[in-house]
């Protein structure tokens, strides 16, 4: 066998060849044996005595590289065979057995070569060959395992080993779930939009006033939202309605656009609610998706078809996707409200809906008894309420004869203002009085005080008299602000209402949860055709004949 | 730590910023429920007139959309001349040359719909009448004028001229009534008289037309006539004539009066 290049590693590093490899020159170097390694390669080193320093540094470096490369390997077998680095048993086994053999060669290597150096090669060339020291070649060997063993080992060595384990850990969501009721009607739930986002378009419309005339009181009906969700939503908003509608037809993801389908009823909208132009951007969404058309053409209230830019589908819209134009309600011509002519009269144009701007809307809360003016005629008094009017019937009128007292009465469908002109009539009869307190909707007794004769006589008024407030309608009349077409045009989404909870009349508080689980909100809608306080001829109001306005309302909760 | 990784960090956060300025919008809220009310809609109702004299042609008030339910082009009520004193205060019986009749039939209602019958009103109102202008003249070729003014003695003659008040309007007028009748046959009368009122049946009575032009010539001063119901007719008769003790100072004059039917909520 011939000899190899001593192969020798210090402690500070890997293959250098610094003079201190001498024993005599460093005799403090943490060196314990000098080992020559039997070789079995075929670049074996045939010169017996000292090489060249060049030489045997070349060689020098090889046979580190070598040994290195061994000792890696070995180790890296030894490391899968311990850990979970090789899922196949067999291979376990024999990953371990080359291991073992590997290291039984090695140590018989090293024993042969310890043997010879000391014998015969230390003497005649120490300062050319290098010495492997045996513990170096050791720390190595478990470094290159701990390297290996971090990377491609798994599990613990350990013996003695203690687990525990917390299983089924679960994380669930909350829901925000809306309930809207109108009246007595049947709740509608947000939950069973068709839209699929939790967005019902499809609720109950709030009224239907037929036959109405300015001035006069139409009605109101009663809204009541709750949260049947497990959240409790810290916002709670009122808006109006883009112009909007209903898709009919499912739009299939990467379709070819050019319209968009919309029911004509029974989902919502009759047709589109409002008025599209062209060029306005048409938001359609389903689920999570949603998509933005752009108006090819315009299209009129009523309207199932919108013509748009040709444009692919990114998603599936399915039926029921809700249709919105971002661009409307930016003027009386294009609001969510839109007039329509139920009769030609030929004076009665529907030209920029002069019936939405002709009719004051109000919503007014009064859950738990707490009165606040939400938006109308009175929005945000210091009472806490909207101008609404009311049409009611004393329950009995003493001798006939209408003087100041209290009276019992039907429960009033608005309110009265204290010091409000409240008449009343009975046929041609026609008695007024001053109102002696704040009366609100529900309310079954008023006081009045001193009363003065109007018209006719103050005589045979009974049970069928109709009391009206006519300091609430006058000043209906002179509100320009609060009418549906201005309720479109500055409390759409931009500008939304947030309902922050009611805490006595006329006052809310400006933080807190809007609406909490489970709890619910009550609110009266009305809308009034406005009477005109100019004075004749001024006051007509014949062109708003024979019209019919049309428009949604939003309800909203957030978390 | 070093100048470069505090570059880079500040990198980072200019990058976060600027991708959340563009994806950034609307609300954060990741849960939320909403509820709409489509389909909430009022209704105005209306109210038309239809104007008819002597059985003729309807004159509708919504005939021209320009002057919004108003038509001042209706029949005129009668062009009557050589009236002279009445005999007796009970109204003859027409055809009649010694006294003027009108009978109108008002009607709420309007235009017919492509040639169907008149459409109806949809809501009650209050019918009133008024007279805006009563214009005395002397009558063209008469070969004597008494110089009384036949509509407000007190007031000059002339176009447009129109009472302070009924004061302007002493004694000395035409006689002038309205009575309103069951039926389109005029022949049986309500049983009470609109004008002047009165509890039974309308005679003619002195002073009457100065009476009521005085109390009754503009759009703010109308004698209501009650109410009518939507889609109702009714019928009146309009009566003038020489009064029974009439003066010379009438001969020869001529009265030209319009009246303003009107009907409101």
């Amino acid at each position: 066998m011939t000899r190899l290049q001593t192969l020798k590693l210090n402690m500070s590093s890997v293959g250098t060849t610094a003079a201190s490899t001498s024993p005599a020159a460093a005799p403090a170097q943490a060196e314990i044996e000098a080992v020559e390694i039997p070789a079995v390669a075929a670049e074996l080193q045939t010169q017996p005595g000292p090489t060249q320093p060049g030489k045997a540094r070349v060689r020098a470096g090889k046979w580190r590289l070598v040994g290195i490369v061994a000792l890696a390997l070995l180790a890296t077998l030894a490391a899968a065979a311990a850990g979970d680095a090789l899922n196949s048993g067999v291979l376990r086994d024999l990953a371990a057995g080359a291991a073992a053999f590997g290291a039984a060669g090695i140590l018989a290597a090293v024993s042969i070569a310890y043997k010879r150096t000391r014998v015969a090669t230390r003497p005649t060339a120490p300062a050319a060959r290098k010495r492997f020291s045996t513990s170096k070649a050791i720390l190595v060997l478990m470094m290159v395992i701990g390297v290996v063993a971090y990377f491609g080992g798994a599990g613990t060595f350990a013996g003695f080993t203690a687990q525990t384990t917390n299983a089924n850990s679960t994380l669930g969501s909350g829901s925000l779930l809306m309930q809207n009721t109108v009246n007595a009607n049947p709740v509608c739930e947000s939950k069973l939009g068709e839209s699929n986002n939790n967005v019902n378009a499809n609720c109950t419309a709030l009224f239907s006033f037929s036959n109405q005339e300015p001035g006069v009181y139409s009605g109101v009906s009663t809204v009541t939202i709750k949260n049947s969700g497990t959240l409790n939503a810290s916002t709670m908003y009122l808006w109006a309605p883009y112009a909007n509608g209903v898709l009919s037809t499912t739009i299939n993801s990467g379709a070819n656009v050019t319209s968009l389908s919309l029911y004509a009823s029974g989902h919502g909208p009759a047709g589109l609610e409002g008025t599209v132009n062209s060029g306005d951007h048409l938001l359609v969404t389903y689920g999570g998706n949603s998509q933005t058309f752009v108006a090819s053409a315009g299209a009129a209230p009523g309207a199932t078809s919108i013509t748009v830019n040709a444009l692919a589908a990114t998603a599936t819209f399915q039926t029921g996707a809700t249709v919105e134009d971002l661009d409307s309600n930016t003027s009386a011509a294009n609001t969510d409200c839109y007039d329509t002519q139920l009769v030609n009269l030929g004076f009665n144009s529907t030209t920029n809906n002069p019936l939405c701007s002709g009719s004051v809307l109000f919503v007014q809360e009064t859950t738990g008894g707490f009165n606040y003016c939400w938006w109308g005629s009175g929005a945000g008094s210091a009472n806490g309420q909207c101008d609404a009017p009311i049409s009611t019937n004393p329950s009995s009128v003493s001798g006939g004869v209408v003087a100041a007292g209290s009276y019992t009465v039907t429960a009033l469908t608005g309110n009265i203002k204290s010091g409000d002109t409240l008449q009343f009539a009975q046929g041609a009869n026609k008695v007024t009085c001053p109102a002696s307190s704040d009366y609100y909707y529900g309310a079954t007794s008023i006081t009045v005080g001193a009363c003065t004769l109007v018209s006719g006589a103050n005589s045979g008024f009974n049970s069928t008299a109709v009391i009206t407030d006519t300091s609430s309608l006058t000043r209906i009349g002179s509100d320009t602000t609060h009418n549906i077409s201005k309720f479109d045009q500055t409390a759409g989404y931009a500008n939304k209402i947030e309902l922050t909870p009611v805490t006595a009349n006329g006052v809310k508080t400006p933080n807190g949860t809007d609406l909490a689980s489970n709890a619910t909100r009550t609110f009266v809608v009305g809308v009034v055709i406005a009477p005109s306080n100019a004075a004749p001829p001024a006051n007509a109001q014949n062109q708003l004949q024979q019209l019919k306005s049309t428009f949604g309302l939003v309800w909203h909760i957030d978390q | 730590m070093s100048s470069r990784t505090i570059k880079k960090l500040l990198l980072s956060l200019i990058v976060v910023g600027v991708l959340a300025s563009f994806t950034a919008r609307g609300t954060f809220a990741v849960l939320n429920g909403s509820t709409n009310h489509p389909g909430s809609s009022i209704s105005s109702g209306s109210i038309l007139m239809a104007n008819s004299v002597g059985g003729g042609s309807n004159c509708y008030s919504d005939l021209t959309a320009a002057n919004k339910n108003v038509n001042s082009s209706c029949t005129q009520l009668f062009s009557t001349g050589l009236l002279y004193p009445i005999t007796t205060s009970s109204p003859p019986t027409p055809p009649q040359t010694t006294v003027a009749y009108a009978d109108m039939t008002i009607s709420s209602a309007g235009l017919p719909l492509a040639g169907g019958n008149p459409t109806s009103s949809t809501l009650p109102a209050t019918l009133m009448v008024a007279m805006p202008n009563c214009d005395a003249s002397n009558t063209t070729g008469a070969g004597f004028t008494g110089g009384t003014n036949p509509c407000c003695p007190g007031d000059a003659f002339g176009a447009g001229v129109l009472p302070g008040s009924v004061a302007n309007c002493p004694t000395g007028s035409l006689d002038f009534f309205i009575q309103e009748y069951t039926s389109s046959a005029f022949t049986t009368p309500t049983s009470s008289c609109l004008y002047p009122v009165q509890a039974s049946a309308c005679t003619f009575q002195s002073d009457t037309l100065g009476n009521f032009f005085g109390n009754y010539h503009d759009t703010t001063h109308y004698l209501s006539l009650g109410t009518i119901a939507a889609g109702a007719t009714r019928y009146f008769r309009i009566g003038v004539a020489e009064p029974i003790d009439a003066s010379n100072n009438l001969q020869g004059e001529t009265a030209t009066l319009s009246l303003y039917w009107h009907m409101e909520q």
